[in-house]
């Protein structure tokens, strides 16, 4: 009597733990699911104990593992469902024309030429309306906010900054960010997705600023800078789960294009803003003081110096293989987005009744 | 053939050959499910004896691929009622349909001619009919 209730006890203790697993799948498939799982279990459970005599690690083991792969599965399986059968394919050469454009720059100003043709031609590709006006109306927008960046720069005397690799991509990203909100004005289609996108990047630009203005202030020193690229390392399986959210509310190609192109960029916009903390914190330990000089009047000259950027972006030509391994990265997941559970299931044939003998 | 896709049938396109490639676990499921209805723990434990004990399914896997075959339409659920093997609690029960049957045996012809072939290439001599 007292085992019978032992061993209830470790059943129920058990069915506790496996519940715990089951909330960590997406609503939908527990709501429809999720007890039968827990029963399945249960069964397992009881089964392996009257089979073997004990419940061991190998048991315990098996249904983690089998949990982990599933619960991964089917909230891939709701990104994809939710972007819809188009999927983030459009991000794949979005990222490799992204990623030409930063290669382009990296070799000097004299490209300026190639990424202003890139940016037209991103633009306009990215632009979904069927009437030429608004393609080129959209187009020479972003090419006047790219170049305008260019003239104002080179009012200050460090034009050569905008070149920059990472102020150049972000210079692009807000050009063609500022493009789509043009874009949508002019086709009249202010969604809700829009505008919760645009309230996105305004806290993006916003928060960009603020980090500005710390690296501005900062003594310059590339202490802990490494850790800068690994978070960035870290950063495109972020900016693809973002860049998949952000499109569930529509299925269009242009807003699966731009929520693709903008997983990119919000990877490289993590990468720039995981910087100044690591030489926030790097300061901080080697000098013991986090070293703001925020009443010193040359602070925003010392930001400007090109001397002070390259030692504290010394990490720079660590960029482009994190540049490159982002575009990598997004092109596999926009690749894996764009193909659907079943299809990957079933390879995405199923025999039809042509041909196929009745048992 | 019959192109299947975010559970949704999405056409028909007609090929010269049948193609039928199924995943081992959308496969065994099905042959789990060609003799009968069956519940969950009932399917796991039929794949795993069907497949001497190769294909292992936790109830993740098992649940996520029914819940893709009922999408595609290869099986259907056969209603709620008491388990047979004398517990008290009711169990939902899965059944084949024609267009899985079809599914499952496309599948074992294609399996069939890999073994055709593979006894005139005399590469599994010990089940040759000779040798037997």
């Amino acid at each position: 009597m007292m085992h019978d209730q032992g061993q209830r006890r470790a059943r129920l203790r058990a069915l506790h733990l496996y519940t715990l697993l089951v909330r960590l799948y997406p609503k939908a498939h527990r709501q429809a699911f999720g007890s039968q799982m827990q029963q399945t279990f249960v069964d397992h459970y009881r089964d392996t104990r009257t089979s073997q005599g004990r419940v061991g690690i190998a048991f315990w083991l098996g249904v983690l593992c089998d949990a982990v792969w599933s619960i991964g599965r089917e909230h891939l399986a709701v990104v994809q469902s939710a972007v819809g059968s188009r999927g983030l394919r459009p991000y794949v050469p979005a990222g490799f024309i992204m990623s030409g454009a930063v290669v382009a720059a990296a070799a000097g100003e004299r490209s300026a030429l190639l990424v202003c043709t890139l940016l037209a031609a991103l633009v306009f590709a990215a632009t979904s309306s069927a009437d030429i006006v608004p393609k080129a109306a959209v187009c020479a927008a972003a090419l006047g906010l790219a170049l305008g960046g260019t003239l104002l720069a080179s009012l200050t005397g460090q034009w050569r900054d905008l070149f920059d690799p990472i102020l150049l991509l972000v210079t692009l990203f807000f050009g063609a960010k500022t493009a789509a909100g043009i874009q949508v004005r002019l086709a009249g289609q202010e969604e809700a997705l829009w505008r919760r996108e645009e309230l996105l990047w305004g806290t993006m630009v916003a928060f960009l600023l603020l980090v500005a203005c710390g690296i501005a202030l900062l003594p310059p020193d590339d202490a802990w800078v490494s850790l800068a690229t690994v978070l960035g390392l870290m950063s495109p399986t972020v900016c693809g789960g973002v860049g998949g959210l952000v499109s569930r509310a529509s299925s269009s190609i242009r807003a699966g294009f731009f929520a693709s192109v903008a997983a990119l960029a919000l990877g490289l916009m993590m990468w720039v803003i995981s910087l100044p903390p690591a030489v926030v914190l790097g300061t901080w330990i080697t000098h013991g003081n986090i070293g703001l000089h925020s009443t010193d009047p040359s602070a925003f000259h010392l930001w400007q110096t090109s001397a002070v950027w390259e030692q504290k972006l010394r990490v720079i030509p660590n960029a482009f293989p994190t540049l490159l391994f982002m575009g990598v990265v997004g092109g596999f997941l926009g690749a894996i987005c764009g193909s659907s559970p079943i299809e990957n299931e079933m390879h995405g044939i199923v025999p039809s009744t042509a041909g196929d003998a009745r048992p | 053939m019959l192109y299947v896709r975010y559970g949704r049938i999405l056409g028909i396109v007609e090929h010269t050959t049948p193609h039928t490639v199924l995943t081992p676990a959308v496969f065994y499921i099905l042959l789990a499910l060609s003799d009968g209805e069956k519940h969950g723990y009932e399917i796991m434990k039929q794949v795993k004896a069907d497949s001497q004990d190769t294909v292992k399914m936790g109830s993740g896997t098992l649940y996520g691929s029914i819940k893709r075959m009922l999408a595609a339409g290869l099986i259907a659920e056969a209603g709620e009622r008491l388990n047979l093997a004398g517990d008290d609690e009711r169990r939902r029960f899965y059944r084949l349909t024609d267009l899985g049957r079809r599914a499952l045996h496309a599948e074992v012809r294609r399996y069939a001619a890999v073994v055709s072939v593979a006894h005139q290439r005399r590469l599994l001599p010990h089940l040759s009919p000779e040798a037997r």
